[in-house]
This record gives structure tokens, C-alpha cells and sequence, in this order.
């Protein structure tokens, strides 16, 4: 069920710059939104691509999501392979 | 009845439209994709479609995991897009067919979709 939350986050910020905004300013306080464990809240606030991603998360979400969080698209390419 | 008067295939990665990723793009690479979409513009031109038809990967931008249909139809008026607001690229607007979009009973496959 969270794992639904999670990719739900993820397309939600991806398709709204305001969204986006307001996870840089304070992730936190968009995060109470939606029904997440706290391995997931954790997750998303450090940016653990590679962890939500082996945790189920929808890659491209995850690559959109960062895109519009501001973090680009080399440094998620390199997120996404760690320890490969 | 309709005829199909030209074919053309692409990537449609927004990569091949943005900065800076066009700018830091190997120059071979840049201009072997320019110079394919200008061969796709200038085929489309002479073949001067009334209607065209696009097959794409909706890949999450619009429908989501609670309604994934195998296939999704454009219809109404007119679509905007991009959607996602990351991507620098200007909003475009395109007129939809919505006659053809929107008839029932064409293009069926043997499972009925």
C-alpha cells in the first residue's frame, strides 16, 4: 500500500513545479500528505534513489522526480547505479 | 477510405530539444538527429497528411498505476504538453482529430480492445 504512496509522491511533484518547490523548501511537510513507513520518509528525504528503487519504486518516477527536485539527470544516472 | 501516405519513427527523449543537453551533445551525434527530423519535417510535407496519427509511451505522465490502460486514446478538442514542469520546453498545443479519436468500433484486435 505505501509503495503505491510512494510512486504517488514521486508523479505528483514530478508534474507540479509548485510541488517541487515546496519539497525543496520543506520535504517534510509534504510528505505528511501521503501514507509512507518512516524507512520511506527517511528514504526520500536523504534522496536514496537506489534504496527506494530495490525498495520498489517506479524508476522513472524516480528520474522524474529528481529532475523536477532540481537534482539533474547525470547525478540521478549515477544514484540509480550505485553499487553496480 | 484513408490512405497512409508517410511513416516516420523517432525517439521522442526531450533530451533531443533541451538545453543544455543539445549544447553538450557530440557534435556527429546533434547533427545526425537534426538532420533526421529534418528529413522526417520535409518527407511530411510532401506527403501533406490531413490527419496524423501518433503512437507514444505515455510513460507515467498522465495515467498512473490505480487506471493503466493498454491503450489510451487522445480525444477532445486540443492537448497541451509537456505536462511535467521540469522539462524546459515550451508548451505546445495540438488540434485533435476527434472524430477519428473518438470512433467506436475501429481498430479492434482479436481481443476485443
Amino acid at each position: 500500500m505505501s509503495l503505491y504512496q510512494v510512486n504517488r509522491f514521486l508523479q505528483d511533484v514530478s508534474r507540479s513545479a509548485e510541488l517541487a518547490r515546496q519539497v525543496r523548501e520543506d520535504i517534510a511537510a509534504v510528505l505528511e500528505n501521503y501514507r509512507l513507513t518512516r524507512e520511506e520518509e527517511a528514504a526520500l528525504k536523504g534522496w536514496e534513489v537506489r534504496r527506494l528503487y530495490e525498495h520498489g519504486a517506479n524508476p522513472f518516477l524516480l528520474l522524474a522526480y529528481s529532475a523536477a527536485i532540481g537534482k539533474g539527470i547525470p547525478a540521478y544516472r549515477e544514484a540509480i547505479n550505485q553499487g553496480l | 477510405m484513408a490512405e497512409i501516405v508517410a511513416g516516420v519513427t523517432a525517439s521522442h527523449a526531450p533530451f533531443v530539444a533541451m538545453q543544455p543537453q543539445v549544447e553538450q551533445a557530440p557534435p556527429e551525434q546533434r547533427e545526425r538527429v537534426l538532420k533526421g527530423f529534418t528529413e522526417a519535417r520535409d518527407l511530411l510535407e510532401r506527403a501533406s497528411p490531413d490527419v496524423i496519427v501518433i503512437f507514444s509511451n505515455d510513460h507515467l505522465e498522465r495515467v498512473f498505476f490505480d487506471n493503466l490502460p493498454a491503450f489510451c486514446i487522445g480525444i477532445g478538442e486540443e492537448a497541451e504538453g509537456p505536462v511535467n514542469e521540469w522539462l524546459r520546453l515550451p508548451k505546445v498545443k495540438v488540434r485533435i482529430h476527434s472524430q477519428l479519436g473518438g470512433n467506436p468500433g475501429h481498430g479492434k484486435d482479436r481481443r476485443g480492445v
